[in-house]
């Protein structure tokens, strides 16, 4: 199911609406910069292969359908491979040339609206830019989209601490934690966060709801346990770490 | 769940789909349909099963066999992998599986998901051995295929055959009807009713496909995985995806069992909901204890969500109502439902509410079973009753909980160590009428005890409340059986009878009764002894009625049992001695000798003109005299003597008296 809803996720970034595409000024957005020529061949190169990205996307998903099936062309997957690489290297190149790149990247975004690599690297270069209050405005707007996207509400939340919104922030990444509970990376944030706010009760008490949630989730169990022991409660995660790995029986 | 019954329905009922042509004979109970699609002059057979480990499929076209060997699909997961190719995705999808071997052996067991994938894959039904393409076939000819399931050990072994008759024409993929659309939870519904499914040569749909436009550019197809067709039931799909307040044309296509789709239907305009609520939690869960459903679910992921909404539906309707008053806060997801009964089947979902009070689509359900372990309060002022017919009513107060199914009402009499429960079914009211054992009343003297208790939904018994009644015994008892009364060899009367079906009796009174005598006690009887009773005071030849009167507890004399003697001696009295006869003026006066006898009545004389003569009887009644005066004699005449006793026993005759005349 989980790989039903990303699916269904990339289709709907891949085919975006116009609404989350008109881009109202933002923050720290300088509206009509020009892109530094010397970036020219980057973009051209990066337009094509978004230019191809898109039409492998279109293969992959007819429009006018003629099957049930999705299309087995192993050549269009793999135009879409190469074409989704060559899009990254591109991205890659404008994140790393600073404020010049970061212009390169909206006037890139007005242009190709509904690709979703381009938005998120928008983000990545409002981070990279220390703007934490224009990087929450585009997560914001991207958002609604796609509600469950954990790297949205990651990133919905370090922006949220780098303005000092601290529930908000622990709330998205509690958020985000609950949606993949296994994701170790969610975990680790989720833990400093409370652990900053001094409310590891109260990850506790999710913790234990959470494995009502998810009762195979080894990591659930686990993350309990290690709470459990930050806590001083020993006996606690003795108990549910014999319960976990069966030896109390 | 209801598209794998159907993938299942199609693939492996007889006739689900059929061949081009005209209908074959039915099928034997061990046949199954071919499904059968015709597309570019091939013929694509879709045997109704996919053939277990060690079984594959012979395929014949008009009795020639087309497989060299068994269609037995992959022989392992990764023959199975190669096979099925860009589809292993969708096939792991199917089987919820995320791995190929987990896979190859989830179908590999058959049942419905390999039912969905035959229908979604033409490349997984090939690798599973469940379908057959025939490139030979010859265009617009009619062929008798046959599909016969084997042993590979035995080829020669039947074990199902499918059969079809097809003609080579290209099958048809019907174009569907246009769908119904409304906005729900800020979402488009989309909602068709397929024709009943027919199984003929025009009905080959198994699944469609919803396409989407906005109101001006060109339709896109909105599900990767097809919707699929249920068997006479209406299919469904929503589009989450659809802008608020955006106008939308959706428009379905239809598939075959190949994957192809028909030419889109009709299409039909739709306005998504302008407002739409935050989505819903991703998990539900509840976790029961005693007289409490714990639900808890995910923090909801939208920043503009400020609470959430619990809806509840009970013993499986699937009509939802919210049962939080208040908005569960957002960062504490999880709600205790305390008003639950034992044993109910609840569901919850949840429905995350944002800042404009906007709530937005529900989750899954939930389901569960709520535990109750408490027992419910005790009734109370338990009443009884007694009512004509010796029927007892009990009525108590109702108790309070709210769980309540009703009452048990139990009853014990004396010496019982354990009480009866009367009342299969636990009672709604607070009025029972105990009208004893399958309706015949209670005994009337017993004490009887009754206790009602409350019974819940959880089938927790409460304690229970206590009433006792002593019945009045006003019912004579039943007369006794089998009275026999009979002369015991002449000393005494026997009088035996069995004991009267009324369990109450404490004696039986025995009398002897005479015409125009009061009634004489013989004897009383308990039931510790047995009921034979001697009569010895018994007047011997007298008609006597011997009773037998049932005396209960209370003193209630009972129906009474009659027979009727005449007690007799059975020993004669002895014969009179010295008789005389002696004949003085025409008259002849007969003497003789007292006898001795206890219960000696009379005498009777006879006379005879000859010793061993006939004997004349002179006197009708005995007499108690010595001497009979015979006018009627002659001096010839000879006289004879009996004796009588009370109980008509004669005695021989005396000795025979010859006449003696006399001189005056």
């Amino acid at each position: 199911m989980r790989a039903l809803v990303a699916l269904a996720l990339a289709t709907v970034l891949a085919v975006g609406p116009a609404d989350a595409q008109a881009a109202a000024p933002r923050a720290g957005q300088a509206v009509g910069a020009a892109v530094d020529p010397a970036l020219a061949p980057t973009m051209a190169a990066l337009r094509e292969a978004l230019d191809a990205l898109v039409r492998a996307d279109r293969a992959l998903m007819p429009a006018e359908g003629t099957s049930t099936l999705r299309g087995a062309d192993e050549a269009a997957l793999d135009r879409r491979a190469r074409a989704r690489a060559r899009v990254l290297a591109g991205l890659d190149t404008l994140l790393a040339e600073g404020a010049r790149g970061r212009t390169a990247l909206r006037a890139l975004a007005a242009d190709w609206p509904g690709v979703d690599l381009v938005r998120r690297a928008e983000v990545r270069a409002a981070f990279l830019a220390g703007d934490a209050p224009d990087a929450l405005v585009l997560v914001d707007r991207l958002a609604p989209l796609a509600p469950r996207d954990t790297q949205y509400l990651r990133w919905r939340a370090d922006a949220l601490d780098a303005l000092g919104r601290r529930d908000e922030a622990l709330r998205s990444r509690q958020a985000r934690f609950e949606l993949v509970p296994e994701e170790e990376d969610g975990w680790r944030a989720l833990l400093r966060a409370h652990e900053a706010a001094g409310t590891l009760p109260r990850l506790r008490e999710s913790l234990g709801r959470l494995r009502l949630l998810y009762p195979d989730s080894r990591a659930v169990r686990e993350h309990e346990i290690e709470v459990l022991h930050r806590l001083g409660r020993r006996d606690e995660a003795a108990r549910l770490a014999a319960d976990t790995t069966g030896a109390h029986q | 769940m209801r598209s794998l019954a159907f993938a299942a329905f199609v693939l492996a009922v007889p006739g689900a789909l059929v061949a081009q042509g005209p209908p074959t004979a039915a099928p034997s109970a061990e046949s199954v349909r071919l499904a059968v699609v015709v597309h570019q002059g091939r013929v694509h057979l879709y045997p109704g099963r996919v053939p277990a480990d060690g079984e594959g499929w012979i395929i014949t076209r008009d009795g020639v066999r087309l497989t060299r060997a068994p269609l037995a699909g992959a022989q392992g997961p990764a023959e199975f992998t190669a096979l099925v190719g860009p589809d292993l995705a969708l096939v792991q999808q199917v089987t919820g599986t995320d791995n190929s071997v987990a896979a190859y052996r989830r179908l590999r067991s058959g049942g419905s998901a390999a039912g969905i994938a035959q229908v979604l894959s033409p490349r997984t039904a090939a690798a599973l051995g469940a379908l057959f393409v025939d490139s030979a076939a010859t265009a617009g000819a009619t062929h008798a295929y046959e599909a016969m399931l084997v042993r590979l050990s035995r080829p020669d072994s039947a074990l199902r055959r499918a059969r079809a008759t097809v003609r080579v024409v290209p099958t048809v993929v019907p174009v569907p009807a246009a769908p119904t659309g409304r906005g729900v939870d800020g979402a488009v519904s989309l909602a068709w009713t397929p024709p009943r499914f027919t199984g003929a040569v025009d009905d080959p749909v198994v699944a469609y496909v919803v396409e989407r436009a906005d109101s001006t550019g060109a339709f896109a197809r909105l599900n990767e995985l097809p919707v699929m067709r249920l068997a006479d039931q209406p299919s469904g799909y929503r589009d989450d995806r659809a802008q608020p307040g955006a106008l939308y044309r959706y428009r379905l296509r239809a598939a075959d069992l190949l994957g192809r789709l028909s030419p889109p239907g009709p299409a039909v305009p739709v306005r998504a909901p302008s407002t739409r609520g935050p989505l819903p939690p991703s998990a539900v869960a509840a976790e029961v204890s005693d007289g409490r459903v714990r639900v808890v679910w995910t923090v909801a992921p939208e920043p503009r969500t400020v609470g959430y909404h619990v809806e509840r539906s009970v013993a499986g309707d699937s009509t939802f109502r919210r049962a939080t008053r208040a908005l569960v806060p957002v960062d504490a997801p999880e709600w205790t439902d305390t008003l639950v009964r034992g044993r109910e089947v609840y569901a919850y979902r949840v429905r995350a509410v944002d800042a404009a009070g906007l709530a937005g689509m529900p989750s899954n359900p939930t389901t569960t079973r709520a535990l109750d372990l408490r027992p419910p309060t005790a009734p109370t002022q338990l009443v009884a009753t007694l009512l004509p017919g010796h029927r007892v009513r009990l009525a108590w107060r109702a108790v309070p909980d709210r769980d309540v199914r009703g009452y048990e009402v139990r009853r014990a009499e004396q010496g019982d160590t354990v009480f009866a429960r009367l009342t299969g079914i636990p009672l709604g009211g607070t009025v029972y009428v105990d009208s004893g054992y399958e309706g015949n009343t209670l005994e009337p003297g017993r004490r009887y005890v009754w206790r009602v208790v409350a019974v819940d939904s959880s089938a927790n018994v409460s304690s229970a409340a206590e009433a006792a009644l002593q019945l009045v015994d006003d019912e004579a008892p039943e007369a006794p059986r089998s009275l026999l009364v009979r002369n015991h060899l002449g000393r005494h009367v026997e009088v035996t009878f069995t004991a009267s079906p009324s369990i109450d009796v404490a004696r039986y009174v025995v009398e002897r009764r005479v015409d125009g005598a009061a009634p004489v006690v013989v004897a009383t009887v308990t039931d510790g002894r047995g009921f034979v009773v001697r009569d010895t005071t018994a007047t011997k030849g007298r008609l006597a009625r011997w009773a037998v009167v049932p005396v209960d507890s209370a003193g209630n004399r009972g129906a009474v049992i009659v027979d009727t003697l005449t007690f007799r001696d059975v020993t004669r009295p002895p014969a009179p001695r010295r008789v005389t006869a002696v004949r003085v003026a025409g008259a002849t006066t007969v003497k003789w000798e007292r006898v001795v006898s206890r219960d000696l009545r009379g005498y009777v004389v006879y006379r005879a003109e000859r010793t061993d003569g006939p004997r004349t009887r002179l006197t009708a009644a005995p007499v108690t005299a010595l001497e009979f005066v015979d006018r009627a004699g002659s001096a010839t005449s000879r006289y004879v003597v009996r004796a009588v006793d009370a109980s008509g026993n004669e005695s021989d005759e005396s000795p025979v008296a010859v006449t003696v005349e006399r001189r005056p």
